[in-house]
């Protein structure tokens, strides 16, 4: 088993290679340019930055980040049950195993009908 | 742990593998950029980068050498880090945003394997292997053969948005803080609907295992081309699972951040996104990252629903085999079962081929489908895919607990 991980870790390692690789020779062989302060500042179209570089945004991103993480436990958690769908076939309880699922899907489409109908995903609406 | 012989070839093959697959979507990163320029100048009706050929010589080979120019024009550029930028995070970010897209790859598999047991066999006579060593050398077609092989390319591909997400914040500046908070909602809302597309997959193959799903399909036939076995359940099935590929492939084009859904970096009004503040090897890094991407999610949808290494034979999906075509024999193997060695070489040519027409189609949609709006694409993740997704679940759940 963890064996088969192995190789894993040589993709791992030939990725990072040619990312550090990659920026070290270019810090080597790149070419070194004059610094000023026009060239340190924050693109902005040419003007000086202006006010806080973290703007205020809309707080529909935060809420799709923990709708986020309640639909993708549930994606995950069907995996397994996927896979194992049929082996609960062979023994009888297919049908039973199935209902067991659309109940938990259910529950949890309750939310994502709450927050639909609050709007979360209506993005052209304020609030 | 003491290491035996055969654990030693297992190794030794294993990183050859690696480094191989890592230095092949090294090559076609290049060739892609290239390939865009020039088929979106074929679609404008201009003539696109044809001058670069072979360097010191006159030869142009149709502008081929385009990509390692620019290649070498990202390394020789001022390497520039603003003094405004929170500096550890401003260089972790494109080291996130292009490693996972190359590690996702190594659980595909590319070949039905390399016997290479004769080979061994020849040289065991030399040196005095034994029996498990030259076992060893039936090398498997893929680099890290994993069960959990998918669920394994989710938890990666789930990690290329922090390398957006902190290259935005930690450049410190407007434009790329918006494109990195866009990019990471607009990535997280489909790998929903990706993660729930795939589901149908496993119902019906019983596998999370790419290896053994291609191996399915090579006896089933390709999951997104309609069925014709098994009656009204297997067509039901056959065009449920052609559902789900279509979500897969939309997913694929907001997951790897290509036009339609390339509002991160939507140039008109967010300059570059999260990689404005971005120059030289450290930008190419995002560049290398984003066609990485788009190779590796290729290469994901041609081993879930196109067969993977397999040939696109007709009869693999419950067509009748001909005895003979034009008067040539066709040999048993071509039906799925007892493929000859070198077929194992032969189906990488087939899979990087399959790539190359899902490449293809990623650049001709680039350049002939406006851009979408955020609320448009928000509307669609949230209210059309990510429920019609569920929904195709439950279909092919019962379909297949209806087949008999």
């Amino acid at each position: 088993m963890i064996r088969e991980f192995v190789p894993v870790l040589f993709s791992l390692g030939m990725a990072l290679a040619i990312a550090l690789g990659g920026i070290g020779l270019g810090i080597v062989i790149g070419k070194v340019g004059r610094r000023n302060r026009g060239k340190d500042m924050a693109y902005e179209c040419g003007k000086d930055p202006i006010g806080s570089p973290s703007a205020r945004f809309s707080v529909k991103f935060y809420l799709v980040a923990m709708i986020f993480i309640l639909f993708d436990i549930e994606v995950i958690f069907m995996y397994p049950w996927a896979v194992s769908l049929m082996g609960f076939k062979q023994s009888g309880m297919g049908w039973q195993v199935f209902g067991l699922m659309l109940a938990f899907v259910l529950l949890v489409e309750v939310g994502h009908l709450y927050a639909y109908q609050k709007g979360v995903f209506d993005w052209n609406k304020r609030g | 742990m003491i290491l035996h012989a055969p654990d030693l070839v297992f190794l030794a093959f294993s990183a050859v593998k690696a480094v191989a697959v890592a230095l092949v979507v090294l090559t076609m990163v290049p060739g892609s950029v290239t390939a865009e320029r020039r088929l979106s100048a074929w679609i404008q009706d201009r003539r696109g980068p044809n001058r670069v050929g072979i360097p010191f010589t006159n030869i142009r080979i149709f502008g081929l050498g385009q990509g390692l120019a620019d290649a070498a024009k990202f390394l020789l550029k001022e390497q520039f880090v603003p003094a405004s930028v929170n500096r550890i995070y401003f260089n972790l970010a494109p080291i996130l945003a292009m490693v996972p897209a190359l590690v996702t790859v190594a659980v595909i598999p590319f070949s039905p394997g390399f016997d290479l047991r004769p080979i061994a066999e020849w040289i065991a006579g030399f040196l005095h292997w034994d029996e498990a060593t030259v076992q060893a050398f039936q090398i498997s077609g893929v680099v890290a053969n994993l069960d959990v092989g998918l669920l394994f390319v989710f938890a990666v591909i789930s990690l290329s948005v922090y390398g957006i997400i902190l290259a935005g914040w930690a450049s410190n500046s407007k434009y790329p803080f918006l494109g990195g908070i866009r990019s990471s909602a607009q990535m997280i809302s489909y790998e929903i609907a990706m993660g729930a597309s795939v589901v149908p997959v496993f119902l019906v193959t019983q596998q999370l295992n790419l290896g053994k799903i291609v191996e399915y399909q090579v006896q089933n036939g390709w999951l997104a081309l309609p069925h014709l076995r098994g009656g009204v359940v297997g067509v039901l099935t056959g065009l449920c699972l052609a559902f789900s590929f279509l979500v897969f492939l939309v997913a694929a084009f907001a997951e790897t951040n290509r036009l339609p859904f390339d509002l991160p970096e939507a140039e008109t009004e967010l300059v570059g996104g999260y990689h404005t503040e971005y120059s030289g090897m450290r930008f190419a890094l995002f560049f290398l990252g984003e066609y990485a991407a788009m190779i590796s999610a290729s290469a994901i949808m041609v081993t879930l629903f196109l067969g993977g290494w397999s040939l696109p034979l007709p009869w693999l999906n419950g067509l009748p085999m001909p005895q003979s075509v034009f008067g040539w024999a066709l040999p048993a193997w071509l039906a799925g079962q007892g493929m000859p060695w070198w077929f194992g070489f032969v189906s990488v040519g087939v899979f990087l081929a399959k790539i190359l027409v899902f490449i293809g189609f990623f650049i001709v949609i680039r350049w002939t489908i406006p851009r979408f709006k955020y609320d448009q694409l928000m509307n669609l993740g949230w209210k059309v895919f990510i429920p019609m997704a569920f929904v195709n679940i439950f279909l092919v759940a019962a379909l297949v607990l209806a087949r008999a």
